[in-house]
């Protein structure tokens, strides 16, 4: 449990990305998408700092919104350089996943 | 603020992590937006029975850092702060003298009151940082509370020794020169209050000057004299918190 979380913090900024990349999110309904992916072991505050950080990065910007359900939301939208930075990480993580998954396998199967 | 209805667990964390933040020295409209932003998740989250831990993780401390992390640090805003904050403590300490008996400071005080006013500073704010990322008992932030306070105490006093100890040239003024330097002390503490849309730099120099200046009036002891004006002055400055506290919220309603 504990390494797995080690494991998806270097791949929760692409995760959040590619996300919100498909539809603008606001914060709770993006913490929902990643566990309704199977990413149950992120808790869900965990996505703020990632947030932060990916606006810092300009990779994401906010726009408040109204919400008919409650107080304003703030949605997420992927910015181009943000879009740029998902196609480097997707194709950085295919590049190591496929390799690591097959000598992970051979070891299991020793 | 969005004041949305929230669980008291989830209220003091969110109130915990505005003054982390800000004692942390982010900008204030950054910490504004986290923290409505995790109003909201909150709100949301209590909706289907979810607890603040369940949120944040096991610790508070743990993630108020990891959000800190990811904030810059206002440096224009402190820069403009912290000068401010000096020369206001300071313009009230030369407004005491003077009414207590003029302007007549050594070089060492001179540069041991911003020194004092700079470590004071530090030591309050990871006071405040320390005491919202725990969950002490109110007696333990308190007790810090306490420390910090004593620490105030124990250098201004030294401060007023010091000079006993290392010899350095007096600076005085006759009449004209202490009026021009207390209207100029008056001047700054007015200009603050107008900068930050509060009294608080009017009320705090008059809560320290006025009750000591009363009591000096009186048969007592000089010892006694020093004790009863100081408990004056920490009870007009706790009524002044506890009311304005009670102001804010009742207007944020």
């Amino acid at each position: 449990m504990a390494a797995r979380s080690q494991l998806l913090k270097g791949i929760l900024d692409a995760c959040v990305m590619a996300i919100v990349e498909e539809k603008a999110v606001y914060g709770y309904e993006l913490s929902q998408q990643l566990q309704k992916v199977g990413l149950l072991d992120i808790s869900e505050g965990t996505i703020y700092p990632v947030l932060l950080r990916l606006q810092k990065n300009g990779f994401i910007i906010g726009e408040m919104r109204p919400s008919a359900s409650g107080p304003n939301r703030k949605y997420y939208f992927l910015t181009d350089s943000g879009r740029e930075e998902l196609e480097r990480i997707s194709s950085e993580w295919m590049l190591i996943a496929s390799p690591v998954s097959q000598l992970l396998q051979r070891g299991e199967n020793r | 603020m969005n004041q949305l209805p929230l669980s008291k667990k989830s209220q003091t964390f969110i109130e915990n992590l505005r003054i982390y933040l800000f004692s942390c020295g982010k900008k204030t409209n950054e910490i504004d937006e986290i923290t409505d932003e995790l109003e909201v998740h909150l709100y949301e989250a209590e909706k289907e029975n979810k607890s603040v831990e369940h949120i944040i993780g096991s610790s508070p401390k743990e993630y108020m850092e990891q959000i800190s992390g990811e904030m810059s640090f206002d440096v224009r805003g402190w820069a403009k702060y912290v000068p401010i904050i000096i020369l206001g403590a300071f313009s009230g300490i030369v407004l005491k003298d003077i009414v207590f008996g003029g302007f007549q400071y050594s070089l060492v005080e001179l540069i041991g009151y911003p020194l004092v006013c700079i470590v004071l500073l530090l030591a309050y704010m990871w006071t405040f940082r320390h005491i919202s990322s725990h969950n002490f008992s109110k007696a333990k932030e308190f007790f810090f509370l306490y420390l910090v306070s004593f620490l105030s105490i124990a250098m201004f006093v030294g401060l007023m020794f010091l000079p006993n100890y290392i010899e350095s040239p007096i600076i005085m003024h006759g009449y004209y020169g202490n009026l021009i330097v207390a209207s100029m002390a008056i001047s700054f503490l007015i200009g603050i209050s107008i900068w930050s849309k509060t009294i608080v730099s009017i009320v705090l120099p008059i809560f320290y000057i006025v009750p000591e200046y009363l009591v000096g009036f009186t048969d007592l002891s000089v010892g006694n004299q020093l004790w009863i004006s100081s408990l004056i002055m920490y009870a007009l400055i706790g009524a002044y918190l506890f009311f304005e506290m009670k102001r804010t919220s009742t207007s944020a309603k």
